[in-house]
């Protein structure tokens, strides 16, 4: 890597701005008329040397933030994914699509079998003691309020889980931005000058906070949409296994051999859930269990994930302050 | 669990990081820039001696507060959930399957709209403990780290972030233990709701009832009670077994028979087979019947006396012509009338008995059908000897008061325990209602105290610990010179 590499991103801004600060540092010591005022000049020589080392420190220390993330979390007993600054969008937007993707499959399930209900309901054989069709149209309706019912629950907890990884993936963007514009390291540059100390403070803390809490944040929200975010999959493909044997439904399927993809499919979902009906108490504890597991901890890790940001920016805020006392102290030039 | 332990070690962390601040302050601003650190000084010692008071003031505080229950399972919470509300929905698609073949639409809507309600209400309740649970095991998870953000808040106390570490510190310390409570206070509600909403068992199935004998009757069946005409299909639970206990026509308790016929086929497993019955009375009696319904019944149930060319026939259903012949009639009817010798004596011969529709809400009896009255109205069991020599009689048996009813939904096993579904609820709701009302005054109290605390308190945290540092400081200073005089170093 050459030394002119440095002046690009991320270094870059960073970097330019220390080398016009050591510029201007220089330039008052050779035109300073006074003794004092090239002991100005030096002081802010050291200054620029400690804002470079501090510069470099934060840099490696952005590169590094998601494992010191990841070692936090198992040190706290919570096995996580580890997520790189720049991919957190890209992961975050995936675990959005899936648990969106179940959302909508649960949606689109209960409107199909609802709509073969009423499709159904409309065949009208004529007067006869016992309108099949009517019972199947009315049979399907009820189904669809039986998975609504069902999933409610789970429903909430992916909406929650969706606002979550929205607000994950929003701030990943803007890490992911930060560091490759360099705002880390021109964070510790705004800090030399009296002037820029405070937003520098601000982007500072921000950078040291969240370079380790989103990557931690986001690779438990990962490992919680991988565990818990397909729980709507899950289920159907355990009653699709558990009527994969029954011989009547499989003719029924077979009746549907030439049909469309997207018909088979529907039909295939309706049938399981059909066939899991008829064998209702293993369709109802198989259910409760595998659902309510799903949900729970979902919910739960929604709920810590916001506590934790939430604290994240409380200690941001604190750390600023600090960090701006700090800098006052060590690149406050005394005017002699 | 016992917290106090692990509280305590993150209070020698908060120790540790005032021990580097001040050090900090001491060493590299004070001795090695040689500024003026004193007020600066004071804040941080304050800060540090008033972290040390409130630790020690919380920590017996926090034996007063409820202790830190383990978490109470919001896993077993979702599946009792799931599982009433896959068994009510399973109602639905059972009441479906027997009402829309009869076209009976509205009465589905209604019980739809009824179980779509108590899963509302249930779903609420839920998701409502299951987040307080939720909560309170993140909180649990935080609860140790406290004292860290409270000694970090106090270590720069007159800053925003500070007053939120703060918050955030002493709500975890305080609020834990509250949360923790009334997570089990929901915890218990929601279980106390569930165990009145209890199904029997998971198992649901559709029964055909094929009913001989004179009807409408009503069964009273060990799954509940209903009224039949013929054929009828009859929602039961599969773990139970299904007993025919009484056959009533007319008021009358007939003699029966019943039978469980396997189902001949299995494509539908839902379907359990049929339950024939056979009802009669002890004699074939004719019933007084015109199209709205059943008046009564009679019987000749002997020719006494009988002279030459004596006959006697039914004309219709209502009256019996008797000549030279002396007849004992049983009736079940509203009178008798003849224009021969009567002799009318009142007779218990045939049992009757009272009868009532399912127990039901009375928003939900309009679902279950019409029922006839629940004791008979201007009725007489009677023996009645009609005698006619030498003459033709009429014996004309009056009407008694109506006998009918249609079931609409026959509310047996699962129907009748989701009619029973809002009673149920507020059963359990009031069996657990000192907690509903704790539940909900801690809410309040916990917002009320939240807010006070956010508005009175921590405006003057910062003045209050510099002055509390400056008092131990100067204290301090003073002592210091006398010690280290006698030190050698």
């Amino acid at each position: 890597m050459s030394v002119l590499s440095l002046l690009n991103l991320p270094y870059g801004i960073g970097i330019t701005i220390a080398g016009v600060e050591l510029a201007w540092g220089l330039v008052k010591y050779y035109l300073a008329p006074t003794p004092s005022q090239r002991r100005e000049a030096i002081d802010e020589f050291y200054s620029i040397v400690i804002g470079a080392i501090l510069t470099a420190t934060v840099a490696y220390y952005m590169s590094i933030g998601p494992s010191i993330g990841a070692s936090i979390a198992s040190a706290l007993g919570v096995s996580i994914t580890q997520v790189q600054l720049s991919d957190i969008q890209k992961v975050m937007y995936n675990d959005f699509n899936l648990v969106m993707g179940q959302y909508i499959a649960n949606q689109v399930t209960t409107f199909a079998i609802s709509a073969a209900g009423a499709i159904l309901g409309a065949f009208n054989p004529g007067k006869v003691p016992f309108n099949t069709f009517e019972a199947i149209s009315g049979a399907l309706g009820s189904l669809a309020g039986f998975l609504n019912a069902i999933m409610a629950p789970y429903n909430r907890a992916l909406i929650a889980t969706m606002m979550n990884t929205i607000a994950l993936a929003a701030l990943g963007q803007v890490m992911s931005t930060m560091y490759n514009y360099g705002i880390g390291s021109l964070s510790i540059a705004l800090l030399l000058p009296s002037r820029t100390r405070r937003i520098g403070a601000w982007l500072a803390s921000f950078i040291l906070v969240f370079s380790i809490l989103l990557p931690m944040v986001a690779g438990y929200q990962d490992t919680l949409v991988f565990n818990y975010g397909n729980v709507f999959t899950m289920w159907v493909s355990t009653i699709e296994k558990h009527c994969s044997n029954n011989s009547i439904m499989q003719a029924i399927l077979s009746l549907f051999l030439n049909a469309p993809s997207w018909l088979k499919d529907a039909i295939n979902i309706m049938a399981d859930f059909v066939c899991g009906i008829t064998t209702l108490p293993w369709l109802i504890s198989n259910t409760a269990t595998l659902v309510s597991v799903g949900t729970f901890n979902l919910l739960e890790g929604d709920i810590i994930i916001d506590i934790v940001m939430g604290i994240g920016f409380a200690i941001t805020a604190w750390l600023a302050d600090l960090i701006e006392a700090g800098a006052r102290a060590l690149f406050e030039v005394r005017h002699l | 669990m016992n917290y106090t332990s692990i509280l305590w070690g993150a209070v020698l962390t908060g120790v540790g990081i005032f021990a580097y601040y001040i050090a900090y302050i001491v060493i590299v601003k004070g001795r090695l820039r040689g500024m003026n650190i004193t007020r600066e000084l004071y804040s941080a010692v304050g800060a540090f001696t008033a972290f040390i008071i409130m630790m020690s003031i919380i920590t017996p505080l926090l034996s007063h507060l409820p202790s830190l229950v383990t978490p109470p399972s919001g896993g077993w919470v979702l599946e009792q959930y799931d599982t009433i509300a896959s068994i009510l929905s399973v109602v639905k698609i059972v009441s479906a399957l027997i009402l829309f073949p009869i076209e009976e639409y509205g009465t589905y809507s209604i019980i739809s709209s009824a179980i779509d309600g108590i899963i509302g209400f249930l779903s609420g309740l839920t998701y409502l403990t299951v987040m307080v649970i939720a909560l309170y095991k993140a909180l649990l998870a935080l609860f140790p780290f406290a004292p860290l953000f409270i000694s970090l808040a106090l270590a720069r106390p007159n800053k925003p972030g500070s007053i939120v570490l703060m918050g955030i510190g002493l709500m975890t310390l305080v609020a834990t233990p509250l949360i923790g409570w009334l997570s089990s206070l929901f915890y218990r509600i929601t279980m106390g709701v569930v165990t009145a909403l209890s199904p029997p068992c998971l198992d649901i199935k559709i029964l055909g009832v094929v009913y001989y004998g004179p009807g409408p009757a009503l069964v009273t069946t060990s799954q509940g009670v209903f009224m039949t005409n013929g054929t009828r299909y009859i929602p039961i639970w599969g773990c139970e077994g299904l007993q025919v206990s009484q056959v009533v026509w007319d008021w009358l308790v007939l003699n029966y028979t019943y039978t469980r016929l396997p189902p001949g086929f299995t494509i539908i497993p839902l379907y359990n087979g049929t339950l024939e019955i056979l009802a009669h009375l002890p004699f074939p009696a004719t019933a007084i019947e015109n199209s709205s319904g059943v008046y009564g019944a009679w019987f000749p149930l002997r020719v006494l006396k009988y002279w030459r060319n004596g006959t006697g026939y039914m004309i219709n259903d209502t009256v019996f012509f008797i000549r030279n012949e002396s007849v004992l009639f049983w009736a079940w009817a509203g009178g008798v009338k003849a224009n021969c010798s009567l002799a009318v004596n009142e007779t218990g011969m045939v049992k009757t008995t009272l009868v009532s529709g399912p127990m039901v809400l009375p928003i939900f009896a309009p679902l279950t059908g019409s029922y006839p009255p629940s004791a008979p109205i201007g009725y007489r069991q009677m023996l009645i000897n009609a005698t006619a020599f030498n003459e033709s009689c009429l014996v004309v048996f009056e009407p008694g008061s109506r006998w009918s009813g249609y079931t609409t939904l026959p509310a047996t096993g699962p129907v009748k325990w989701a009619l029973a579904g809002p009673l149920n609820l507020i059963t359990g709701l009031n069996s657990q209602w000192s907690n509903v009302e704790t539940a909900f005054t801690t809410v309040g109290v916990i917002t009320v105290a939240v807010t006070l605390l956010g508005i009175l308190l921590l405006p003057y945290l910062a003045i209050g610990t510099a002055y509390l540092g400056a008092i131990i400081v100067e204290f301090i200073s003073p002592l210091w010179g006398v010690i280290s005089q006698l030190l050698p170093f």
